[in-house]
């Protein structure tokens, strides 16, 4: 349970680190709608490598295994379900459970979309400091503040859980270690013991959680803190030619891609 | 039964842009009815130790021998170890889970699978050591009850499976004077009485001072001092490193600097009291 975890961010001084968080978030918005979009192996390919070559471009290829750990199991029960239960020319009998051809492209299709939605928003949260990535937020919604969205308030809410990610996976690691300590087996296969288990995990868990919201938002209102009032950065976000420039060549190739997919 | 490390070191989020040191090389060994002190600066590495005592932590390199077994040679050989060396961690009684004190030390000993007539016997008995009247707190809600109580239902969960090893990560911070003694005569009785085993991380030496047999000083992960507590209280080194010396260690040591010849190394206020007329007279 040590190290990189999702949500976390990687300090850094790559040309990924460099751009501005709005930049990136445009960015991998508009990926993450590409994604659906993806048809056939060489695509996918494409895309894999795309996202392999962001990774060794920011310089956080050592964290990609790590945050893919966690949504390993949802793609592969993903892979399986689909592979058992689509029907189709079955190409392995397993005799319960028959492994059709179209399961197993249906299963590979969605647990590489899924693989690829969780490196690709994680990119973001790896190359961005919490506070840039409010900033950015709290600027991309502002043109909805007309409209009654609480642009400040949602971007805070998103920096306090970014901040928080890390803590509470420490937290959790705490715990579980003290309850291992008093002979727990967070590992055993016998379903009440390990229902009893994360029982033991989860109360604590809360408490903990509700005592830091409580203290977080004392501490907040005692420097002044109000909902609704106007806010000036320390550090002014600015976009840079290089951040016009990435947008400019990403917007093409998007274009290029959907225009070359569906139009010609 | 002697726990013995060997060579331990440990790094933290390994292959990671956050690697970090926890151990270094760290070799002692603790032996039957020693009640150790381990002092250190914070993040030398003085949980990291503790977790090491009962395989929470692997180590990198090196091993920890338990009654010169390897407790990572087996699994029943980690269970085993876990039973007998009890660990109370830093603010145990944020980990406090159960919806009743009863419940909440019994969670040790159902999981090593005693019977609950054994189990409600093994409850009675770390409730009578840490000084909670069975009849009157067992039935009540832990979260209802003042922090030197919940530490010390914390304290008697670890108890309740009779480990023969105790460690405890700075189990006086943050309680008033009286929790603080009261929690020191506990463990005092356990050391004495019992023969157990005591291992205590602190930041404050002085309400342990004249009860420990050693004191291991780490820093940086590696163990920069190991021995009688009066020799290592008394060492320069520590007062350098900004760490807890007894007010009569601070004394002797403010004499010296004023020309006073103060012998010895007096430890305690009844000493440096005598030191102190012996040079007036
Ligand atoms: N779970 C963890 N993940 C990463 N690094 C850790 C973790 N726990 C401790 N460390 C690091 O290991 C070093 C030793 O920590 P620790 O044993 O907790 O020190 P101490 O208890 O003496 O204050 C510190 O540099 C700390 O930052
Ligand atoms: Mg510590």
């Amino acid at each position: 349970m040590e190290g990189i975890v999702l949500g976390q961010y990687v300090p850094g001084n790559s040309f990924l680190h460099k751009l501005d968080p709005r930049t990136k978030l445009i960015m991998s918005a508009v990926l993450l709608w590409v994604i659906f979009l993806l048809e056939g192996p060489l695509e996918y390919t494409g895309f894999g490598l795309f996202i392999v070559f962001l990774y060794l471009l920011a310089g956080v290829s050592g964290s990609f295994l790590k945050i893919l750990r966690p949504g390993l199991y949802l793609v592969l029960i993903t892979l399986i379900i689909n592979m058992i239960f689509t029907p189709g020319r079955v190409v392995l009998d397993l005799g319960l459970a028959d492994i059709t051809r179209e399961g197993l492209i249906q299963g590979l299709t969605m647990g590489f979309r899924l693989v690829f939605l969780i490196s690709m928003s994680s990119l973001v949260t790896l190359t961005t400091s919490p506070v840039r990535m409010t900033d950015g937020l709290e600027l991309l919604l502002k043109p909805f503040k007309k409209i009654g969205v609480p642009a400040s308030e949602l971007a805070m809410m998103m920096n306090i859980a970014l901040r928080f990610i890390p803590t509470f996976w420490e937290e959790t690691d705490k715990i579980r270690k003290a309850q291992i300590a008093r002979g727990a087996d967070f590992d055993s296969w016998n379903l009440g013991r390990r229902i009893k288990y994360i029982t033991a995990l989860l109360v604590p868990l809360f408490v903990s959680a509700f005592r830091k919201a409580d203290e977080l938002s004392m501490a907040m209102e005692a420097r002044g803190y109000t909902v609704g009032m106007e806010r000036t950065s320390l550090h002014e976000l600015k976009m840079n030619p290089r951040d016009y420039l990435v947008l400019t060549v990403f917007f093409i190739s998007v274009a290029a891609f959907v225009i070359n997919k569906y139009f010609i | 039964m002697p726990i013995e490390f060997r060579n331990i070191s440990y790094t933290y989020s390994k292959k990671t842009p956050f690697a970090r040191k926890g151990l270094t090389n760290v070799s002692l060994t603790v032996n039957d009815g020693e009640w150790v002190a381990v002092m250190g600066p914070t993040g030398s590495g003085k949980s990291t130790l503790l977790q090491h005592l009962n395989g929470l932590l692997k180590p990198d390199l090196g091993e920890v021998l338990l009654d010169h077994v390897n407790i990572h040679s087996s699994s029943a050989a980690l269970r085993e170890t876990r039973q007998k060396v009890g660990l109370v961690f830093q603010y145990p009684e944020h980990q406090l889970f159960g919806s009743t004190v009863y419940e909440e030390i019994a969670y040790g000993p159902e999981n090593y699978g005693y019977a609950a007539s054994d189990v409600e016997q093994r409850v009675k008995t770390a409730m009578e050591t840490v000084g909670l009247d069975y009849l009157k707190y067992k039935d009540r809600h832990p979260y209802e009850l003042s922090g030197g109580e919940k530490r010390r239902i914390a304290l008697a969960g670890v108890l309740a499976t009779d480990p023969q090893i105790i460690a405890l990560d700075e189990p006086t911070a943050g309680l008033d004077p009286s929790g603080r003694q009261k929690l020191v005569e506990t463990i005092t009785q356990l050391n004495r009485d019992y023969g157990k085993t005591v291992i205590w991380v602190t930041h404050e030496i002085t309400e342990i001072a004249a009860l420990v047999n050693r004191v291991l000083v780490i820093k940086d992960g590696q163990v920069v001092l190991d021995g009688a507590a009066r020799e290592v209280l008394n060492n320069h080194l520590m007062t350098q490193l900004g760490l807890d010396v007894p007010v009569a260690v601070e004394i002797s040591h403010h004499m010296r600097r004023k020309g006073k010849a103060v012998e010895g190394q007096p430890l305690t206020i009844e000493e440096i009291k005598k030191e102190i007329v012996r040079l007036v007279r």
